[in-house]
C-alpha cells in the first residue's frame, strides 16, 4: 500500500518546525510503523537528505523509548500498544498519516520527534525509590505481602515512562506516570516507612517541571501503553491527603 | 498556616479543595431541589396560630427559625451562605489558577489537534458550564433572594407565590430550565471527579462511582426543572394570599 | 599478555569468603577521593552505579538513550535464578552452581559460576527490600516457577517482565543517589573510546549525542557495563541501540576480548517476516511446554498448516529426542529447527520458520486453560503477526539473543588493562559456552551489587588518587582520534546507508558464524567480512553534520565496530574446532548430531590480543580447570 505522510520537522530545539509531506509506498501490513519510517528514512539517505529523527530502542514495546502522536492519538489507534508495536495493517492505502511529536512545556523538542523526557526522570529523584542500601535488605520472606497488594503494585509499576499520558492528557498533566510510580511503591509494605514524603515531593516535583494538574478526563489511560488505570491517580490523592493529615511528612 | 500555602499552592491541593467545596455545593443543590419540590405540596394548617400557609413558604420559614432557641432568627441562613460563599470563592479561585496553569503546560500546542479517545463531553465544557452557572448564580440571588431583578411581583415572604409569578412568564422559566441543564453537565462530571479526588475509589467497585454521578445528576435536575414546567403546564395551582400577608385561609375552628 | 584470573585458594565453597576477608579496603574517609565511570546503565550499571555511590565514591554514569530506565535489562522477560529454596525441592548453592556450569557445557570458571550462585540469594533480598513486586503465593510468600535447563523451581519472576522490575529497582536506587549528588548521570552520552596513562583505565572519552560535543572523562576506574553485542546479526532479540562500541574501543586499546563465537540463539522467536524487518521478538520459552513443534515432511510443502494431514507431519523434536521432547535445550531446538528449514521443509514465505501448534493441547485442556496459561503471549503474537494462535499454528524460528563472550576479565571482574573492570553481559565470565534461562539477569545484579563494589575496591586501595585531570596528553590524544573518526565517517559521502552495511554484515555473520558453522563457511565470512569493511569505508552515506542529533552518524558509527568484531567472532570460531553449547562446529558432532566437546584439547578461554587493524589478533589461552565437577556429556535423547 501507499500512504502520505506528514512529519513534523524541527531542526533543534526553540526552532521553528512544520509539517513536511512524505509518499511512503510500497508498504506492507507485516511492516511495523517505525520499520515504515525506517524505509522513508532510507529513501532519505539515498537522496542525501537528512532522515526523519525519532526515539526508539527495544522495538518490543518494554523500554518506553518510541512515541509518536499519530493522527492526533499518543502511539496510534492500537488500545494498549507502544508506537513500536503498531503495524502497518491497522491503516489503507492512501492514507494520510500525520505524525507529530508529544507536546509538553517539560517535554520541549529536540530535533524532529524527539522530545527530551528527563523531567521524568527528575520525578523520581524526588522520591521514587525505596531507600535501602545495598546489603542492608532483610530477608525476602520475612515480610509477607498480600497476593492483591502485589498484583496492584504490579500494575502500576509496569509503567514504561513513555510519557504517553503526558502527550494525552488536554492539561499535559503526568499525574497518571507519577501516580504509578507512587502506587507502585506505596502499596508495598517496604514502601510504607517514605510514602507520605513520597507523595508529597513526587507530586512537587512534577509541578516544579511545570506539568499541568489533572482534571480526571481519563484520556491517559486511554493513551497508556500498558492500560494502566486512573484509579492510581484517586489513590495517590488519597496518599497525598493521608499526608497532610497526619503531617508525616518533611 | 505555612502548611496550608504548601497545600494550596500545589494542583492536588486546589483540586481538593475544588472537591471538598464541590462536596458542598452537591449538598446544598440537593437540599435545595427538595425544599423546591415543596411547591407540589400545596398548603398546610399550621396549628398554633390555625391558619392555612403554603408548606413551601413553611419550609422558607423554618430555615430561619432553625436552631432556635441556640441559633438565633435567621442565623442558619446566614451561617449557610457565609460557607457557601466561602465554598464559591475557592472553588472559582482554584478553578481559574488550574486553567491558567494548565494552559501553561503546553505552551506549543499540536498542530494537528489531539483526538479524544474518553473524555466526555461533560468533562470538557466543565470551564464553559461553570462560569455560564455562576452568572446563574448571580442571577437568581439578585431575583429570588434580594428581589433586585423582576422586583414588580416580588413580595418578601411570599416564596410560593414569588416563584409561580416568576416562572409566569415563560422565557423566565426557560433561564432556570437551561441552567440547570447547565448543572448537570457540571455536575455529571463533578460528581464522579469528586470522588476520584477524594480518593473515594475501589477498583473492584468503581462502576457505582458513575451511576451515583449520573442518578444524582438526573435526580436533581429533574427535581429542579419540574418547578417551572410544573407551573407552566398548569399543574401548580395560582396562589391565593390574603393581602400583604404568607397566610391564604384562616381555619374555622368551631371556637 | 599475562592472563592471571585470581582465583582464589581454597575449597570452593570457600574461596569468595577468604577472598573478601583478605582483600584490601578504602576507607569510609578516602572513597569520595575517588571518582568512577561507568558504561552502561542496565542492571550491571545502575546496580553498581547505586552501590558505589551509596559506599561514597563520586560515580559518573553513562548511557546512550534518554533515560537510563530504558536499558535493554528491562526487556528480560522470563525470572531470575537463585538459590532460595522456598519450594523446599533440595535447591542448594551447589545445585545452582552445577546446573549452571554443566548448562554452560563446562567452558566456564568454577570459582566465578560458585560466587553467582552464593550472592544469588542476597540479590532477591535486595530487590524485595527496594519494592521489586515479585509474584506472591496467597500466603504473601514468594512464588517461584520452574525454568530450562533445571530440575528444581528456583526461578523468581514479575509476570512476563521480571527485567524491567528489577531494572526499575536499579534504576530508582541509581535515581536515589543522583537526587543525592553522588551519581552524575550523563544520558545520551556514548563512548567511543577508552583512555590509558601510565598503562591504567584512567578514563573516556564521548560524544554528546544531542550536541555532537566530544568530551573527556578521568577517573580512577573504569567499568564498563554496555551489554552484549548480539546487535552484530542487525535481526536479533536485542534493542536497536545495543552496540558493541565501548567493549571493541577497549579492546583496540588493549583489553583481551573472551570467547567471542559463544552466543546464544533463542529457539522461540517470531520469525522473520519481510525484508524491512528491523528487529526479532522473542515469545517466552514456556511456550514449548504446551505446544507441538512441527514441519510438513515434503519441502516445499506450501498448503496452510491446517489443511496438512497428521501422517504428513513431522514432529521432528519428539521424534529425533523421545525422552525430552519439546523441551530440549536451546541450542539444541535452535539448531534443529534451522536444520529442517536448511532441509526445504520451513514454512511461512521465507521459508525460515517451523510451527508451534496449540491444536492438540487446545482439544486436550479447553481453549480457556490455554488462554489462562498463555493468553498474553498469544496476544503479542497477533498484534505483531495479525494470525490468531489459537486458530493458527504459531510460526517461530531462532533468533540472536544473547552473546556469552565478552571481555576477558579475573576473579575480581578486572579485565588485563589494570583499572578497567567488565560487568554483566559485557563481559565473558560465567556463563561459558551457553546461559541458562533466568540467569542472566542474575549475573547483572551479582556482578553490580556484590561482587564489583567490593573488588574495586581492592583496586583502588592500592591506587591513591593522583588528581589526574582530562588536559593530560593522552585524553587530548585520544579525543583527536575520536573527532577524526566521526570526520571520517562523515566524509565518505558514498551512496548506502549504514543500516544496509548493517543488514549485510549481519546475514553474513548469521549465514556461517550463527547456530552453526564450519570450517569452510567461516573461512568464506573472513574473506567477505574484510571487504565489505572495505567497501564501508568507501560507500557509507551519512547525512547531516556532527553538532546535532544524527542518528544515521551513531548507528554508522556502531556498524564500523561491529564489522571488526565479527571478524574476531568467526576468527574464534574457525579456532575452536569443537561444538559446545551455542557453538556448534558441524564437522563436531557425535553420530547422532549432537555437539562434541573436545576437552582434551578445547577446555580453555580463548583470549585475543588485538594487534592492530589490519595485523591477526594474538591468541592467548587461559586453560579451565575442573577441580570440583567433572565435565560430561549433555544427552536429551
Amino acid at each position: 500500500m501507499n500512504v502520505t505522510l506528514k512529519v513534523w520537522r524541527q531542526k533543534g530545539p526553540n526552532q521553528p518546525g512544520g509539517f513536511v509531506e512524505y509518499k511512503a509506498e510500497g508498504i506492507i501490513g507485516d511492516m511495523s510503523f517505525l520499520e515504515m519510517l525506517d524505509t522513508v528514512n532510507e529513501g532519505l539517505v539515498a537522496k542525501g537528505e537528512p532522515p526523519i529523527a525519532f526515539d526508539n530502542d527495544c522495538r518490543e514495546g518494554i523500554c518506553g523509548m518510541c512515541g509518536l502522536v499519530i493522527n492526533g492519538v499518543p502511539h496510534g489507534p492500537s488500545k494498549g500498544t507502544t508506537t513500536c508495536e503498531l503495524y502497518m495493517r491497522h491503516f489503507h492505502d492512501g492514507d494520510t498519516i500525520v505524525i507529530e511529536p508529544w507536546r509538553s512545556v517539560a517535554f520541549p523538542v529536540m530535533k524532529d520527534l524527539i522530545v527530551d523526557r528527563s523531567a521524568f526522570d527528575r520525578i523520581v529523584q524526588a522520591g521514587g525509590y525505596i531507600s535501602c542500601k545495598t546489603g542492608s535488605a532483610i530477608e525476602a520472606n520475612t515480610i509477607p505481602v498480600p497476593k492483591p497488594i502485589a498484583d496492584r503494585s504490579m500494575d502500576a509499576a509496569t509503567c514504561i515512562g513513555c510519557g504517553a499520558c503526558v502527550a494525552a492528557c488536554p492539561n499535559g498533566s503526568a499525574m497518571l506516570f507519577t501516580s504509578a510510580k507512587i502506587g507502585h511503591l506505596n502499596l508495598l509494605p517496604q514502601g510504607k516507612p517514605e510514602r507520605f514524603n513520597r507523595a508529597v515531593h513526587m507530586i512537587e516535583a512534577m509541578e516544579a517541571e511545570k506539568f499541568g494538574g489533572c482534571t480526571n478526563h481519563g484520556e491517559c489511560e486511554a493513551a497508556c501503553p500498558k492500560s494502566i488505570s486512573i484509579d492510581f491517580i484517586a489513590f495517590v490523592n488519597r496518599e497525598y491527603m493521608g499526608a497532610y493529615w497526619t503531617a508525616d511528612f518533611e | 498556616m505555612n502548611w496550608f500555602v504548601r497545600f494550596y499552592k500545589s494542583s492536588l491541593g486546589k483540586k481538593i479543595i475544588m472537591a471538598v467545596s464541590g462536596v458542598i455545593f452537591f449538598g446544598f443543590v440537593f437540599l435545595h431541589m427538595y425544599g423546591n419540590l415543596k411547591m407540589f405540596m400545596g398548603t398546610e394548617l399550621v396549628e398554633g396560630l390555625g391558619v392555612y400557609k403554603y408548606k413551601m413558604d413553611i419550609y422558607a420559614e423554618h430555615l430561619r427559625t432553625f436552631g432556635e432557641p441556640i441559633l438565633t432568627y435567621g442565623m442558619l441562613l446566614w451561617i449557610l451562605r457565609f460557607v457557601l460563599v466561602l465554598a464559591l470563592v475557592l472553588h472559582v479561585t482554584s478553578a481559574v489558577q488550574l486553567w491558567l496553569m494548565n494552559n501553561k503546560a503546553r505552551p506549543q500546542n499540536y498542530a494537528n489537534a489531539l483526538k479524544s479517545q474518553v473524555t466526555t463531553f461533560f468533562a470538557r465544557t466543565m470551564y464553559y458550564t461553570g462560569p455560564l452557572l455562576f452568572l446563574y448564580i448571580v442571577y437568581h440571588i439578585l431575583h429570588f433572594t434580594t428581589g433586585d431583578i423582576h422586583s414588580s411581583t416580588h413580595i418578601e415572604g411570599q416564596v410560593y407565590g414569588n416563584v409561580y409569578n416568576a416562572f409566569q412568564t415563560w422565557w423566565i422559566a426557560l433561564i432556570y430550565i437551561v441552567a440547570m441543564i447547565f448543572l448537570g453537565f457540571h455536575l455529571q462530571h463533578g460528581l464522579w471527579s469528586m470522588l476520584q479526588t477524594l480518593g473515594i475509589n475501589n477498583p473492584k467497585r468503581n462502576l457505582w462511582r458513575k451511576r451515583f454521578a449520573t442518578a444524582f445528576t438526573l435526580i436533581i435536575v429533574l427535581g429542579f426543572i419540574a418547578v417551572p414546567i410544573g407551573i407552566q403546564a398548569g399543574i401548580i395551582p395560582e396562589p391565593h394570599y390574603q393581602p400583604n400577608s404568607t397566610v391564604i385561609a384562616y381555619h374555622e375552628t368551631g371556637r | 599478555m599475562k592472563l592471571d584470573a585470581k582465583i582464589p585458594p581454597g575449597p570452593l565453597a570457600e574461596k569468595w569468603d577468604n577472598h573478601l576477608n583478605t582483600i584490601k579496603l578504602v576507607s569510609p574517609a578516602n572513597k569520595r577521593k575517588y571518582r568512577i565511570i561507568i558504561v552502561g546503565s542496565g542492571l550491571g550499571g545502575a546496580s553498581a552505579a547505586a552501590s558505589l555511590a551509596e559506599l561514597g565514591y563520586d560515580v559518573d554514569c553513562f548511557c546512550y538513550q534518554d533515560s537510563p530506565r530504558r536499558a535493554h535489562s528491562i526487556a528480560a522477560q522470563g525470572g531470575i535464578n537463585s538459590t532460595k529454596n522456598y519450594p523446599n525441592d533440595n535447591d542448594s548453592i551447589w545445585r545452582l552452581f552445577y546446573d549452571t556450569i554443566k548448562g554452560g557445557d563446562y567452558r566456564a570458571r568454577e570459582a566465578n559460576v560458585y560466587r553467582l550462585a552464593q550472592v544469588s540469594s542476597n540479590i532477591i533480598d535486595q530487590c524485595v527490600a527496594q519494592g521489586v513486586p515479585f509474584a506472591r503465593e496467597y500466603g504473601g510468600q514468594l512464588a517461584n516457577r520452574s525454568f530450562g535447563g533445571a530440575q528444581v523451581s528456583r526461578t523468581f519472576y514479575a509476570r512476563g517482565q521480571t527485567g524491567q522490575q528489577l531494572l526499575l529497582g536499579a534504576y530508582q536506587a541509581l535515581q536515589r543517589m543522583i537526587a543525592a549528588g553522588k551519581v552524575t548521570m550523563h544520558t545520551r552520552t556514548e563512548m567511543l573510546d577508552l583512555v590509558l596513562v601510565d598503562g591504567r583505565a584512567r578514563g573516556i572519552v564521548t560524544r554528546d549525542m544531542v550536541t555532537g560535543d566530544v568530551r573527556s572523562y578521568a577517573a580512577d576506574a573504569v567499568v564498563l557495563a554496555s551489554g552484549g553485542y548480539g546487535n552484530i546479526f542487525f535481526l536479533s532479540t536485542n534493542a536497536k541501540g545495543c552496540n558493541t562500541t565501548a567493549i571493541w574501543r577497549a579492546h583496540k586499546r588493549g583489553a583481551a576480548f573472551a570467547n567471542p563465537c559463544f552466543t546464544q540463539i533463542h529457539p522461540t522467536c517470531i520469525p522473520v517476516s519481510n525484508e524491512y524487518q528491523s528487529k526479532l521478538t522473542l515469545m517466552s520459552e514456556s511456550l514449548r511446554n504446551d505446544g507441538r513443534i512441527w514441519v510438513p515432511k515434503k519441502p516445499g510443502d506450501k498448503r496452510p498448516p491446517n489443511e496438512i494431514p497428521e501422517d504428513e507431519r513431522d514432529y521432528y523434536l519428539e521424534r529425533r529426542y523421545p525422552a525430552f521432547g519439546n523441551l530440549v535445550p536451546r541450542d539444541v531446538a535452535s539448531r534443529n529447527a534451522k536444520m529442517v528449514c536448511d532441509e526445504g521443509r520451513g514454512v511461512g514465505i521465507s521459508g525460515l520458520g517451523v510451527y508451534l501448534d496449540f491444536r492438540d493441547a487446545i482439544k486436550r485442556l479447553g481453549k480457556k486453560v490455554i488462554e489462562e496459561r498463555y493468553g498474553n503471549l498469544f496476544e503479542m503474537y497477533e498484534r505483531i503477526t495479525g494470525e490468531n494462535p489459537y486458530e493458527v499454528p504459531m510460526r517461530i524460528y531462532p533468533a540472536s539473543h544473547y552473546t556469552m563472550g565478552g571481555l576477558w576479565v579475573d576473579y575480581n571482574l578486572m579485565n588485563n588493562i589494570p583499572g578497567l573492570f567488565v560487568i554483566g553481559e559485557a563481559n565473558f565470565s560465567d556463563h561459558g559456552a551457553n546461559r541458562l534461562g533466568a540467569s542472566a539477569l542474575m549475573q547483572g545484579l551479582a556482578d553490580g551489587y556484590f561482587v564489583l563494589p567490593n573488588t574495586i575496591g581492592d583496586f583502588l586501595a592500592q591506587h591513591r588518587p593522583d588528581g589526574l585531570k582530562t588536559d593530560h596528553d593522552e585524553f587530548r590524544a585520544v579525543e583527536k582520534d575520536v573527532v577524526d573518526n566521526v570526520k571520517k565517517l562523515l566524509a565518505v559521502n558514498g551512496t548506502r546507508s549504514a543500516d544496509s552495511f548493517h543488514k549485510e554484515l549481519g546475514k553474513i555473520v548469521w549465514d556461517y558464524c550463527g547456530m552453526s558453522r564450519n570450517k569452510e563457511g567461516l573461512q568464506k565470512a573472513l574473506s567477505l567480512i574484510p571487504a565489505l569493511r572495505e567497501e564501508f569505508w568507501k560507500d557509507i552515506k551519512v547525512p547531516g553534520d556532527n553538532e546535532e542529533i544524527n542518528q544515521s552518524l551513531e548507528k554508522a558509527g556502531r556498524v564500523a565496530e561491529f564489522m571488526e568484531l565479527a571478524e574476531l567472532m568467526c576468527l574464534d570460531a574457525l579456532n575452536r574446532e569443537e561444538s559446545c553449547g551455542g557453538h556448534y562446529r558441524e564437522e563436531y558432532q557425535t553420530p547422532e548430531g549432537e555437539a562434541l566437546r573436545n576437552d582434551e584439547e578445547y577446555s580453555y578461554v580463548s583470549v585475543w590480543e588485538y594487534s592492530g587493524e589490519f595485523s591477526k589478533p594474538i591468541f592467548h589461552k587461559e586453560p579451565l580447570q575442573f577441580e570440583f565437577v567433572t565435565p560430561t556429556q549433555r544427552s536429551y535423547k
